[in-house]
């Protein structure tokens, strides 16, 4: 399956980035966080375990957090159990 | 300008051979001798190698002998410039002769004045070499003049062809006689390249006919009768307003008299004309602040102005290179300026604002440079993001409601290389102001902060003093705006800033610093975007978004 991939960056005020992760924080609580641009989507299914990375640092007057989800597709999973295993001698 | 030797002796041959080639040209052109074709034809390959021999001379003496001086090395990119269009006029000779293989009836040849052209050719080649050793600047003019020439006959003689074939039924002769003649003009522009590089060589900087002309009738006209030689003549290369800009520098360059030095501009009419008359308003307004016109010259299209010259540093030099008191001196004096400019010519009429207008008009050239900084519409996570274009309609519309409340007469390009500031006197100076004009005094301001938020500094202590600078800019024009009862000031900056910072980028080739700044205006537009009816006078511009 071809890779698809969303990017979106912005300079915003705080307040206004609130309003950014709440949407995306419900799309977390609905199981389902739907991106589109230029008429393609990514919707993605946050379920089952998933890896969150907070990662922060501070270097004078600057500043960075970056928040990271990672998981895998159930069905993939599962997908992979199935598989048979051969041996051959 | 003496000329080094197996170069020198080089040079002489394929002078002589392209001469000898126009001539044999011209002489079989007469007798359609066959021996004069093919020695034509074999003689191409020599002046072609011969080309070749001279461009490796000319390349391992410019990366091997490093004790050259400048105006030697000047005098080799002549001659190898001159060397290539020598070998093109052979190449023209050859295209000739084949061309005149084709024409059935030779006798039309005589209803045409063939040679005259040769005639003008002709004469360039003996001049190339006494101008290159002597620095002769009539005969290199006479070079120059012989394109002029050539293409009135090549005029002249289309017009005739055009004539003949309108009457006769025998077109196939004529069309060859076009090619051979469009050939002819084509060895006049080579000419032209030549006569052009031997003015490279003699005033060492690279000038083209048409402004050498204009420069020469500017001078006569400013009362500068030293000769052309005694002056140095630097170009101002990467402008961006279409003009071509050069500093004049009279007398000897040890006893420089600095008060005679000149800034000569030359372009379009219509662009140094409107600098010329906002030049004579400056003067009415503050006569120090602005260039002197000493001259002003107009011909044909285009126009020629001989400024004096202001000397001191630009604000941006002041800002990256100064100590912290010059630089609180120059803002000092700045602020002054504007000051008085501002109270001066304050006319109490409302202006409608229009910067999304002036970003919109530039937004392909920023497209052209940045296409990937611009966004299509968005969903994220059910959250909808405005497309670029959308967000500049929209803070249109917010704008479509505003005016400022009063004009003055603005810079119109007050970016931070624009504006002088001398130390010794104290004072600024305003220049390259084609675009000032009564206007909105935020037009200026939100260049000018712009101008300096890109500074290519991004840290360290000089990224905190261009932040201060722009604070002490924010603060004396907020509080004029106070003064005068302006209260859209914040929204008219807001949306001045974001053109500036959008349309900025297109000189930013940074991809980095391009999007930062791209998404800076993004962000003051979707701000104004959002302001409902009754809170254009409410809204408060974030200064952050000044700050790097």
């Amino acid at each position: 399956m071809a890779e698809q991939k969303f990017i979106f960056e912005s300079i915003q005020d705080s307040e206004t980035i609130k309003s950014y992760l709440e949407s995306i924080i419900t799309g977390i609580a609905k199981k389902k966080i739907v991106l589109s641009t230029d008429g393609e989507d990514i919707t993605l299914h946050p379920n089952g375990l998933l890896k969150l990375t907070v990662k922060a640092r501070k270097k004078a007057d600057k500043n960075r957090i970056s928040i990271k989800m990672a998981w895998t597709d159930e069905r993939a999973r599962l997908g992979d159990h199935n598989k048979t295993i051969e041996i051959n001698s | 300008m003496p000329i080094l030797s197996s170069l020198d002796e080089n040079f002489r041959f394929i002078i002589l051979e392209v001469a000898e080639q126009v001539d044999t040209t011209c002489s079989f052109m007469q007798s359609n001798d066959d021996k004069l074709f093919e020695r034509i034809v074999s003689r191409d390959d020599y002046i072609d190698n011969l080309k070749s021999v001279i461009e490796n001379i000319i390349f391992s003496k410019i990366h091997l002998e490093h004790s050259l001086d400048q105006k030697a090395v000047n005098n080799i990119r002549a001659q190898n410039t001159i060397c290539s269009n020598l070998e093109k006029i052979a190449d023209f000779c050859v295209n000739i002769v084949r061309q005149v293989g084709h024409i059935k009836d030779h006798s039309c040849l005589d209803e045409f004045e063939c040679q005259q052209f040769f005639e003008e050719i002709r004469k360039c080649f003996p001049l190339i070499l006494p101008v290159l050793q002597k620095g002769d600047l009539t005969k290199a003019l006479i070079i120059c003049e012989a394109e002029l020439n050539l293409d009135r006959l090549y005029k002249h003689n289309f017009d005739l062809v055009m004539a003949k074939l309108r009457v006769e039924n025998e077109p196939e002769d004529l069309i060859t006689l076009l090619f051979i003649f469009r050939y002819l003009e084509r060895i006049g522009d080579s000419l032209l390249n030549i006569g052009e590089a031997l003015l490279y060589a003699i005033l060492g900087e690279k000038i083209k006919i048409t402004q050498f002309e204009a420069l020469q009738k500017t001078l006569t006209k400013s009362g500068l009768t030293e000769s052309l030689h005694k002056l140095r003549y630097e170009t101002y290369w990467g402008t961006r307003s279409g003009c071509n800009i050069s500093r004049i520098i009279s007398g000897d360059p040890i006893n420089e008299l600095r008060a005679q030095d000149g800034i000569f501009k030359g372009g379009i009419t219509k662009k140094i004309r409107a600098e010329k008359e906002n030049l004579e308003r400056w003067h009415k307004i503050l006569p120090s602040l602005t260039p002197r016109i000493i001259s002003y010259h107009e011909e044909a299209g285009k126009a020629a102005m001989l400024m004096q010259f202001m000397s001191g540093l630009t604000m941006e030099e002041v800002a990256l290179t100064c100590d912290e008191d010059v630089v609180a001196g120059a803002l000092n004096r700045l602020e002054i300026t504007f000051l008085d400019i501002w109270t001066g010519t304050l006319v109490a009429t409302p202006s409608k604002s229009d910067y999304t207008g002036q970003l919109l008009a530039r937004l392909n050239n920023v497209k052209t440079v940045h296409p990937l900084l611009f966004k299509n519409t968005m969903q994220l996570s059910g959250k909808a993001i405005c497309s670029t274009f959308e967000l500049i309609r929209r803070a249109a519309l917010v704008e479509n409601q505003l005016a400022a409340p009063f004009t003055v007469f603005i810079h119109g390009d007050c970016n931070a290389n624009n504006i002088i500031f001398n130390q010794e006197t104290r004072t600024i100076h305003f220049i390259d102001l084609y675009r000032s004009r009564q206007a909105d005094y935020l037009q200026d301001i939100s260049v000018l902060l712009v101008s300096f938020f890109r500074m290519p500094l991004l840290a360290g202590p000089i990224r905190e003093r261009i932040n201060w600078i722009i604070e002490h800019i924010l603060y004396s024009s907020k509080t004029f705006a106070a003064d005068n009862n302006d209260q859209t000031f914040d929204t008219r900056l807001a949306l001045g800033l974001a053109r500036s910072f959008i349309t900025s980028t297109r000189f930013e080739l940074n991809s980095e610093f391009a999007k930062e700044m791209f998404l800076r205006g993004l962000y003051l537009l979707e701000k104004i975007s959002l302001l409902k009816e009754g809170e254009i006078k409410e809204f408060t511009l974030p200064h952050d978004v000044l700050y790097y």
